[in-house]
């Protein structure tokens, strides 16, 4: 997938480069006031509708402390400029693209020689439970295995609905790149005997 | 099975994959915190670049005037310094960021796991290093938040003596098989946030037996020890909810 901006649409402005202490001052009221503007819009999209940003975060990371972070930082990157991006009604996708492309950059960056998690996962005596805990970790397993394009390509299409066009703009890579990614992710998926299995077996 | 009938599954079971994430209740605030610091973080390298800027400026001005007033007694300080006062106060705005990076990162993983898990049943595994070095946040996560004290119950990150935290933590007795196993009413974690963004909660039991557990590593004195420790022992003992609390404090007073 080719690299992608951290920021879409929205420029940072080069207002910012003003003079020394006054651009503290200018610049952290300038902050303020955006902040008073959109805090309490900003405040109801995330209670309304973090959770299931964080959903989308999950299966692009696998890993529910990264999907946190990734997700928080996506909605800090967003903040100053939820007035303009919410403008059209389209906040919600704009956010999605910063998660999306912060995802794609952080990989580069950040999550290789991670050092592991010492915190343990919760046990269950349900075997319910147990079950839905093999599926989820068969699933995501599969998934880990896939290049990162392909991961995001199928996050977009299979979970979000997303339709080729669409998945195209928000990654922004070419629609041509959305159907290679596809389907050489479902080849990959489907010659796992275990998932394959899995969703026989729901289905 | 077809290909549409594959499709339909995998949206499926991506769904269910993902339908049972913990609430963060904290979220909103957490994002405030973080994009606050990064405003911070831009004013001030925008500051710094701006100052650069300003000091060449006036450096390409006056630079032929002064040069010939002040170059004899100036010229040998300069040259003993040019190394240092060139390079500088770029390499320190860059470290500075860098830090600053670091703990926007560290920060974002120290946030709270739901509650914490209780420690089992806890084995010998030994003393020495208990936790990783370098950690940069620490937060102290309740069990209830009644019970948490008015200080940890503000969910502030503590970034000041997490050296000194880490390394009574590493200094933490081992655990002995015979030793008290009770779980208490009063866990806790301490999550270590680290500048790559992985993070190590540290459950410990802050009232009845004081065992601490890192993954899968024990060690006792969590809530200090008391005087029926062998008294080798007694000093080595960390309440680690009273000294996070303390840091908190005087972090605040710093502030």
């Amino acid at each position: 997938m080719p690299a992608t901006s951290e920021e879409p649409d929205v420029a940072m402005g080069m207002s910012e480069a003003v003079n020394g202490t006054v651009s503290d001052a200018v610049g952290e009221a300038a902050d303020n006031v955006a902040e008073a503007i959109t805090e309490t819009t900003f405040e109801e999209f995330v209670g309304a509708r973090s959770q299931a940003l964080l959903r989308s975060a999950y299966l692009l990371t696998g890993d529910v402390g990264k999907a946190e972070d990734l997700l928080q930082t996506a909605l800090a990157k967003t903040w100053r400029h939820w007035e303009r991006a919410n403008q059209s009604g389209h906040g919600e996708a704009y956010i999605r693209r910063v998660l999306y492309t912060t995802y794609a950059s952080w990989w580069r960056r950040r999550w290789r020689g991670e050092i592991p998690t010492e915190y343990l996962p919760e046990t269950s005596d349900r075997a319910d439970a147990y079950t839905q805990a093999t599926e989820r970790a068969t699933l995501m397993r599969a998934l880990a295995e896939l290049p990162r394009g392909q991961r995001a390509v199928l996050a977009l299409r299979y979970f979000e609905d997303r339709t080729e066009a669409e998945t195209a703009k928000l990654l922004s890579v070419s629609v041509g790149t959305v159907k290679s990614q596809t389907s050489r992710a479902l080849a990959r998926l489907r010659s796992l005997p275990t998932l394959t299995a899995l969703i026989q077996e729901e289905r | 099975m077809n290909d549409q009938d594959f499709e339909r599954g995998l949206s499926e079971a991506l769904r269910q994959a993902s339908s049972e994430l913990p609430e963060n209740t904290h979220r909103y605030q957490d994002v405030r915190l973080l994009q606050r610091r990064q405003a911070k973080r831009r004013h001030r390298v925008v500051g710094g670049l701006a100052a650069a800027a300003a000091v060449t400026a006036i450096a390409i001005g006056s630079g032929p005037m002064l040069q010939g007033l002040f170059q004899n007694s100036l010229e040998p300080a300069m040259n003993d310094a040019s190394g240092a006062a060139g390079s500088a106060p770029n390499e320190q705005l860059d470290a500075e960021s860098d830090r600053s990076a670091s703990a926007d990162s560290a920060k974002l993983r120290a946030w709270c796991p739901e509650r914490p898990k209780r420690l089992g049943d806890p084995e010998p595994t030994g003393a020495g290093r208990f936790v990783p070095a370098g950690a940069v946040t620490a937060r102290l996560c309740g069990p209830e938040r009644e019970s948490v004290t008015e200080m940890s119950r503000s969910d502030e990150v503590l970034e000041r003596g997490i050296d000194e935290l880490v390394s009574a933590l590493n200094a933490l007795p081992a655990y002995g098989k015979d030793d008290c196993a009770g779980d208490g009413s009063e866990l806790f974690d301490l999550v270590l946030g680290y500048p790559d963004g992985s993070r190590v909660v540290v459950t410990f039991d802050s009232q009845s037996c004081g065992v601490a557990r890192a993954g899968e590593h024990y060690r006792k004195g969590a809530s200090g020890l008391d005087d029926t420790s062998a008294p080798e022992q007694q000093s080595a003992g960390l309440d680690i909810r009273t000294t996070f609390e303390e840091l908190l404090r005087e972090q605040k007073s710093n502030d």
